[in-house]
């Protein structure tokens, strides 16, 4: 069976681009006008992003994104149902990017310990604070020990080594769950 | 966000409105494209805010659907369910994208709601 990827994370934070940055076929899209004036862009998903990779040739992953408002977490949770990993994205340029990982974390707990999880955090350039280590030590305040890496989600490269990154704790879990 | 009062006025009349003319009428939504409550009528219990959001989820995604399978745009998108039925469909005022949708018991006829909601539709497009 093909592997099943979820990115989320809030809105602007490049799910969007990064499913169409790595997806061998034009994505899938779900976006229209954004009339939320408090975010500054013009179109916003609101269903999901979905798009496919063949990774070195062999396995097929789907990829799927997520809305990125609240008011959309019903997605969430339907989204992430037989995911084999979820990938947070965090702008960094935003304010309140540590709360924002919070709010993700919270909305997905009963997932999260059952799954693969990956943060990439991006603008990172020109945002350096919070840090990287200051994103893994709030993950474990929550009780998880995921990568937390800083990404570019325009560049194929940055987002395929989150997937990879993702499929490679798939297979320890499932090596470390076999008898 | 939209066009202030009075646009906001006008549509929650028309979500009024088409909530008096339905049969069994459980709740009317009218929500922009992008998920935000700009309308509605009914049982609050319902939780318009978000009706407002799964709608324009459901609406963005039959959309794609439609496209994909080369049957165009999407103009209704209908849920029969064992208590009732959702129908929804997309329109726009002054540029404005918006799914009105309107929730019916399940004694309703499908097709008047059809109608109903088609014509509230219309009337909200300028």
């Amino acid at each position: 069976m093909e592997a099943k990827i979820v990115f989320t994370g809030p809105p602007n934070a490049g799910k969007t681009t990064a499913i169409g940055a790595l997806s061998d076929v034009a994505p899938i899209m779900t976006d229209v006008d954004n009339n939320d004036g408090s975010l500054s862009k013009d179109t916003t998903t609101v269903g999901f992003d979905y798009g496919v990779v063949r990774i070195d040739g062999a396995e097929q992953v789907r990829l799927y994104g997520t809305p990125g408002q609240k008011r959309f977490d019903f997605m969430w949770q339907i989204l992430v149902r037989d995911a084999i990993g979820v990938v947070i994205l965090i702008d960094n340029s935003q304010p309140d990017a540590m709360s924002h990982l919070d709010e993700f974390l919270i909305s997905l707990e009963g997932y999260l310990h059952d799954v693969a999880c990956v943060i990439g955090v991006g603008r990172t350039e020109t945002h350096p604070m919070p840090s990287i280590d200051a994103f893994a030590a709030r993950l474990a305040f929550h009780g998880h020990v995921f990568p937390v890496i800083d990404v570019d989600v325009r560049r194929r490269g940055d987002v395929l080594m989150l997937v990879e990154l993702l499929l490679t704790q798939a297979e320890a879990r499932l090596m470390l769950e076999r008898p | 966000m939209t066009g202030g009062s009075e646009w906001q006025r006008a549509v929650q009349a028309v979500a009024v409105e088409l909530h008096a003319r339905l049969e069994r009428p459980l709740a009317v939504i009218v929500a922009t494209q992008d998920g935000l409550e700009v309308g509605a009528a009914g049982d609050k219990r319902l939780a318009p805010g978000r009706l407002a959001a799964i709608t324009s989820s459901m609406s963005a995604i039959g959309d794609v659907v439609s496209k994909e399978s080369g049957l165009g745009h999407v103009r209704c998108l209908t849920v029969e369910a064992e208590l009732g039925y959702l129908v929804m469909r997309a329109t726009r005022r002054d540029g404005i994208g918006l799914v009105v949708a309107a929730l019916v018991g399940r004694g309703a006829l499908l097709g008047l709601a059809m109608h109903a909601v088609a014509d509230a539709a219309r009337g909200l497009d300028r």
